[in-house]
């Protein structure tokens, strides 16, 4: 009996660190133990097995100054920057969090609620407190307090011990000046310890996987993030070993990959992968079977070298149940794509190949003849353009619920409003830096200096565009940097996102939106009056609506309006039911 | 079967009698089970907490009944979303005693079953232990360090960096 309890005001609960995992549609497929082999999940017949065999130890890894730089590099583009980014954008909509996820909270530890040796109500310990609720203070501290309450008496060391045998995750931020020996003290005493995430500050090698690797038996979930200048250094042999010794391993998040220099993951078990900062690799198999979610990110450096077509023809041979693909990397060619819709993956539902410049509208053809049943389709990045949007409307109508083409400079306001009107749906739509024009300053150059792909040249600069949008489903829509949109006409109950980030042209009085249920906005780097024409309309839709209800009106005859209680629009059936409602305010950020 | 205008008499330790109401009392499940066995006409003798310990929790069920209360009666409108943060800021009021009577509070909402007492007051004593040395954990809570000097050398180097802040 498990009770995840987020106790914790850092935020960061349980749930999103799972979310992926769990929400991806965990349908397992029977393992077939007896026939094939455990280690690298191929079948055994006629079989030998070279995993364990041992491998010589690699080359040097590249020297350190290059390495340092380009992590420094590769941290900018995905860390944050003042538009909406593609990439934690793009996260989220793989992993269908809603809410804001991932690595918020260093520290909450959590362990599972019913500890077997649960004591009695009042069975004292030395320091005079009954142990039960010694457990449930102590359970509810971060891993740090958890070590200071250890060494305050014998009676609270117990309990400490308890609570770390017990933990079955653990959240640790490992500072900088941290050796592998805090570490591994810690994991030493987390004996049931199924889900482990370290946000790494100081340097990360295979020293740390080999101390996880001994003190973890029963690991399911592992997850290395890396923050400010911590440099992974751990390479493709290890993590392979490493993958490849864990049986129980399910979900491995890894950032910071840059040395990993070639690897091969046998394992089957592992259903999600996520690697990052990914850099030239000259091998990456995947032999695993029952993996259903990955994720590739590439690092932007222009010297990139592996080859994306092999990788992706590998994946679609050795892992048949994938459903989720994301691989980011500027090398995503047609080549890539065709390789990938050769590979029949009957449940593949998500799809995410972005920074492509050289995906093109026969790609997005191959994509909807292969796979009509997407429900989520991500092209930013590339050379997509009205008629692949048209192309994707004929295809996916019935599925498609996210559709994400930022940074597509071929895509103009007619493909975007085409895309609204067909795909019923939708529940989220990305057409950030689209109706821009490439070339114009106010575009928030990267630092990477990663170039778009070149508009084709029946494009008419694009300024003095106007959207009308009225869609029944959408929840969540991003214009960000659209600065050639002046007009914009939003029909959409049930959105409650909007992100018109440095949409500079946008004309304050050309701006309606009908959106009763919008809970932000976000308008940084938006001229101050078009701030005030969005705070105004977003006010005046709920008095709107609060002329539905009755209002009180006071003795000098004027009529108190506030931000409303939707109770009385309510049918009946609704207020039967204890539902708390929510005020609902609408925030409009400018940060 | 009870209505939420009857009222129940708990007696405390000290002999003290304290009224409340029935829907005060379904907050604690010790109550409420004791009721159900042997109903409502006999005073329901609380020994394990004292007075002082027993006004505040009488304070504490009878704030959160009214508050279930309200939710129940407009379908939440009276509360809004505004409602359950107000509670918790109140709950945080409320629980800013000295360390003793806290304590006692604790193993009274232990021994009556009263979970969200039991969740918000441990949570505030492990947020009073957060980012403490061990000596000043013992000194807030007034504990003996029984190790023996050598074992107290062994924890600490240990467990060095913990007390570096970095």
């Amino acid at each position: 009996m498990q009770q995840h309890q987020p106790n914790f005001a850092t935020a960061g609960s349980v749930a999103p660190a799972g979310a992926s995992g769990t929400s991806s549609d965990h349908k397992r497929g029977k393992k077939r133990g007896s026939y094939n082999c455990g280690r690298c999940g191929l079948p055994k017949k006629g079989h030998n097995c070279h995993v364990n065999s041992p491998i010589p130890p690699s080359a040097a890894t590249p020297i350190d100054s290059s390495v340092s730089t380009f992590s420094a590099v590769s941290e900018s583009p995905t860390r944050q920057p003042p538009l909406r980014q593609p990439y934690s954008y793009l996260r989220r909509a793989l992993s269908f969090d809603d809410a804001e996820n991932q690595t918020g909270g260093f520290d909450p530890l959590e362990p599972d609620h019913l500890d077997a040796g649960y004591p009695d109500s009042f069975n004292v310990d030395s320091c005079g407190w009954p142990v039960n609720i010694l457990w449930d203070v102590l359970r509810r501290l971060p891993p740090t307090g958890l070590l200071s309450a250890a060494n305050v008496c014998k009676g609270w060391n117990d309990t400490a011990r308890r609570v770390w045998r017990a933990a079955e995750e653990l959240r640790l931020r490992v500072p900088v000046k941290a050796q592998l020996g805090f570490v591994a003290s810690i994991l030493q005493k987390c004996t049931s310890l199924a889900r482990l995430s370290l946000r790494m500050e100081s340097n990360v090698d295979s020293t740390m996987l080999a101390c996880i690797a001994f003190s973890c038996p029963n690991l399911e979930f592992m997850e290395i993030s890396t923050s400010n200048a911590a440099i992974n250094r751990i390479n493709g042999e290890e993590l392979g070993r490493f993958v490849a010794d864990k049986q129980s391993l399910k979900i491995l998040k890894v950032e910071g990959c840059s040395n990993l220099g070639g690897f091969v993951l046998c394992s089957s078990s592992l259903t999600t992968v996520w690697l990052s900062d990914l850099f030239s690799l000259s091998k990456m198999v995947f032999n695993c079977p029952q993996l259903r979610e990955i994720s590739l990110e590439f690092s932007r450096k222009e010297t990139d070298s592996t080859d994306l077509t092999t990788v992706v023809d590998g994946l679609g041979r050795s892992c048949p149940k994938l459903q989720n693909i994301h691989i980011a990397s500027a090398r995503l060619s047609h080549a890539a794509v065709l390789a990938l819709t050769a590979a029949q993956l009957r449940g593949l539902r998500m799809l995410s190949l972005v920074l492509g410049s050289e995906i093109t509208d026969a790609s997005v053809a191959a994509i909807t003849s292969n796979y009509p049943d997407l429900e989520l389709l991500d092209l930013s990045g590339s050379s997509v353009s009205d008629s692949g949007i048209g192309m994707i409307c004929n295809v996916f109508p019935e599925t498609l619920s996210r559709l994400l083409l930022a940074l597509c400079p071929n895509v103009t306001s007619s493909g975007i409003q085409f895309a609204t009107a067909q795909l019923p749906h939708l529940e989220l739509m990305d057409c950030g830096m689209t109706i821009c024009d490439p070339n114009c300053e106010n575009r928030m150059a990267d630092k990477n200096n990663r170039e778009l792909p070149k508009a084709s040249s029946i494009k008419l600069p694009l300024v003095n565009q106007k959207l009308i949008i009225k869609h029944s489903r959408l929840k969540k829509l991003s214009l960000w940097g659209c600065a050639g949109l002046d007009a914009l006409y939003l029909n959409c109950p049930q959105l409650d996102d909007l992100n018109l980030n440095s949409c500079t042209n946008l004309h304050p009085d050309r701006l309606l939106l009908q959106c009763p249920s919008l809970v932000n906005v976000h308008a940084s780097g938006c001229r101050d009056i078009l701030v005030g024409a969005i705070q105004s309309q977003v006010c005046n839709a709920f008095t709107a609506m609060e002329s539905l209800s009755p209002s009180k009106r006071l003795p000098d005859g004027s009529k108190r309006i506030q931000v409303p209680y939707f109770h009385s629009s309510e049918s009946p059936d609704e207020t039967k039911k204890r539902r708390r409602i929510e005020r609902r305010l609408c925030n409009v950020i400018v940060d | 079967m009870a209505s939420s205008s009857k009222t129940i008499t708990v007696v405390s330790s000290d002999g003290d009698e304290f009224e409340m109401t029935m829907k005060a009392a379904e907050q604690s499940k010790l109550i409420t089970h004791m009721l159900d066995e042997f109903g409502v006409s006999d005073k329901v003798p609380l020994y394990n907490v004292n007075s002082e310990t027993m006004a505040k929790v009488m304070e504490y069920c009878k704030k959160h009944a009214d508050h279930e209360a309200a939710k129940e009666e407009d379908g939440g409108a009276a509360i809004g979303a505004g409602g359950e943060e107000e509670l918790k800021k109140w709950d945080d009021e409320f629980l800013k005693v000295e360390n003793g009577l806290l304590f006692n509070i604790i193993l009274a909402a232990n021994y009556l079953e009263i979970k969200s007492l039991l969740d918000s007051s441990c949570q505030a004593v492990a947020d009073m232990i957060k980012g403490k040395t061990p000596e000043q954990i013992r000194e807030i809570f007034n504990i003996k360090n029984d190790f023996t000097p050598e074992e107290e050398a062994k924890l600490r180097s240990e467990n060095e960096w913990a007390f570096q802040e970095d």
